[in-house]
């Protein structure tokens, strides 16, 4: 007799379980459908973060972007993009999965990446944040109940408008310890291509300066650490290539490494603190306008042992970088830059100095928040 | 707080002079906040009246989640009766891209849409939703 009642009990059980998960998925579904993914949006370092990599370098979070670059030797087009920032499910660092497209210097470079930011509202590091406010919150006086007669205008003035007031100030505080440490890091691989992808003919001699379609490989890994919301902020990489120098038939892909460092200081707020916290931007992401003025150090080691395969004869780049950044808006912001380029060339073992200017903006395309 | 209806139970009925005239079938009623998991939510207060009472009941308040739903019980009474229900919202830490409120019947499982009527509600960072639902039937 037992067992037909603890089988009865399960079944019942079950049927409950199963009722109140079709009344969670209902609830959920009605909220997910229309739900746009939230991004978050801390821009004091979107700018990109070396010259003499830049076409690796993946370039910032947001759902896409644009960067270009100008100067006397290069120009660097550039477009990120994060497609699963669509979806409404966070995935770890793969919601931060970033497809890179850049054209440099006659090369086309395309890559993925993957990257953390400890300040995405998904990270643990922010939910523990949540859950202290949660905490925090609950500090605050409760608020009376409304009068019989009482209207909501009435309401808000009688007791929510002192409420408020303090919950603002709280709010400040969660943002303020959110963005007191930023840390991101990407690591990803990128594959680069000679303009000419491919050139075939009978004859064996025929177009052989565009026989190499496939330029090399390309690995990284970078991260910065920004201190109080931008108000100084480092960076630093390494990458693994393996590439060549040109198309022609006769090169063949050689190893270099690459090392970067960057640091830079907010100098100037270009808004004063009282008109900023009635900007939109600034609630939403706390993104403040400011001058930035910074230096960055490149490096990039031949490691082959044919000189002919070194990309411009250089056994070692070391670029010298000193820029400024000019941060107006989170979807605009550029940098004004005078690369000091030293090279150790392999002819006569000569050495090279060469002092160039560079414009690079930003573009934020499109952004979620 | 929330608010009951004790005396229909089969322990107490009959305890008091005249608790045999309440005969009224009875069910347990939750509130629930659904948005997306991720953005922070606030329900600063919570408060409901019936239709023949003068007075708010505060339900709750205070209650912060980023966990993408807040369900609070209001209590259990009669499916006959009307329901008030005032309520403030906020998003302090984030926006909250799409927000909707519920009204369940526990025990049947069945639920009415408080509001929006028609889809969802967006609250900006910063912002509050203070609105109120009246006249609710119960179910």
């Amino acid at each position: 007799m037992k067992t037909p009642l603890i089988t009865l009990a399960f079944l019942l059980t079950g049927l409950l379980a199963r009722s109140q998960d079709t009344l969670r998925t209902t609830l959920v579904d009605s909220v997910r459908a229309a739900a746009p993914r939230y991004v978050n949006d801390v821009t004091a370092n979107t700018l990109s973060q070396a010259q003499l990599f830049s076409e690796v370098d993946p370039t910032g979070y947001d759902l896409l972007n644009a960067n270009l670059s100008f100067s006397d030797k290069d120009q660097v087009q550039k477009i990120g993009f994060s497609p699963l920032r669509l979806l409404n499910t966070y995935y770890g660092i793969f919601s931060n999965l970033r497809l890179n497209i850049s054209h440099k210097g006659g090369a086309l470079t395309s890559g993925l990446s993957l990257g953390y930011d400890n300040t995405a509202y998904d990270s643990r590091r922010v939910q523990r944040l949540f859950d202290e406010f949660s905490s925090a919150v609950r500090q605050l006086p409760a608020m009376g109940p409304r009068q019989a007669d009482e209207s909501l205008n009435e309401y808000r003035e009688r007791e929510y408008k002192h409420y408020k007031t303090q919950l603002d100030s709280m709010a400040g505080q969660f943002d303020e310890k959110r963005l007191r440490h930023i840390v991101k890091i990407s690591g990803g691989y990128n594959a680069q291509f000679f303009s000419v992808l491919r050139s075939k003919s009978d004859n064996s001699n025929f177009d052989s300066l565009n026989y190499h379609g496939f330029k090399g490989h390309n690995f990284f890994i970078s991260g910065s650490y920004s201190l109080r919301n931008g108000w100084l902020n480092v960076n630093g990489g390494y990458n693994y290539f393996n590439k060549r120098k040109a198309a022609d038939s006769l090169q063949q892909r050689n190893r270099y490494n690459g090392w970067s460092f960057g640091i830079s200081k907010r100098v100037v707020r270009l808004i004063s603190e009282e008109q900023l916290k009635k900007k939109d931007f600034y609630i939403n992401s706390r993104f403040i306008p400011s001058l930035y003025v910074g230096f960055a150090y490149e490096q990039a080691d031949y490691l082959g042992d044919n000189y002919l395969f070194a990309e411009d004869n250089a056994k070692h780049v070391r670029v010298y970088t000193p820029f400024i950044d000019v941060a107006l808006s989170p979807a605009a912001q550029f940098r004004l830059a005078i690369p000091i380029r030293r090279t150790d060339e392999y002819v006569a073992n000569t050495k090279g100095e060469l002092v160039g200017a560079v414009l690079q903006f930003n573009y934020k395309l499109i952004n979620l928040n | 707080m929330s608010y009951y209806k004790i005396f229909p139970s089969t322990r107490l009925k009959g305890k008091l002079k005249g608790i045999e005239s309440l005969e009224l079938s009875y069910a347990t009623y939750l509130l629930s906040i659904v948005w997306p998991k991720n953005e922070y939510c606030l329900l600063s207060t919570l408060q409901l009246r019936f239709d023949n009472a003068s007075n708010w009941i505060v339900v709750d308040s205070k209650v912060g989640s980023h966990l993408g739903e807040i369900t609070i019980k209001l209590g259990t009474f009669s499916p006959e009766e009307q329901l008030q229900l005032f309520w403030i919202i906020n998003a302090p830490l984030t926006k909250i891209s799409a927000l909707a409120i519920y009204l369940v019947n526990l025990d049947t499982k069945q639920m009415i849409k408080v509001k929006p009527e028609d889809g969802v509600k967006t609250i900006d960072k910063g912002k509050e939703w203070m609105d109120e639902r009246k006249d609710i039937q119960l179910f």
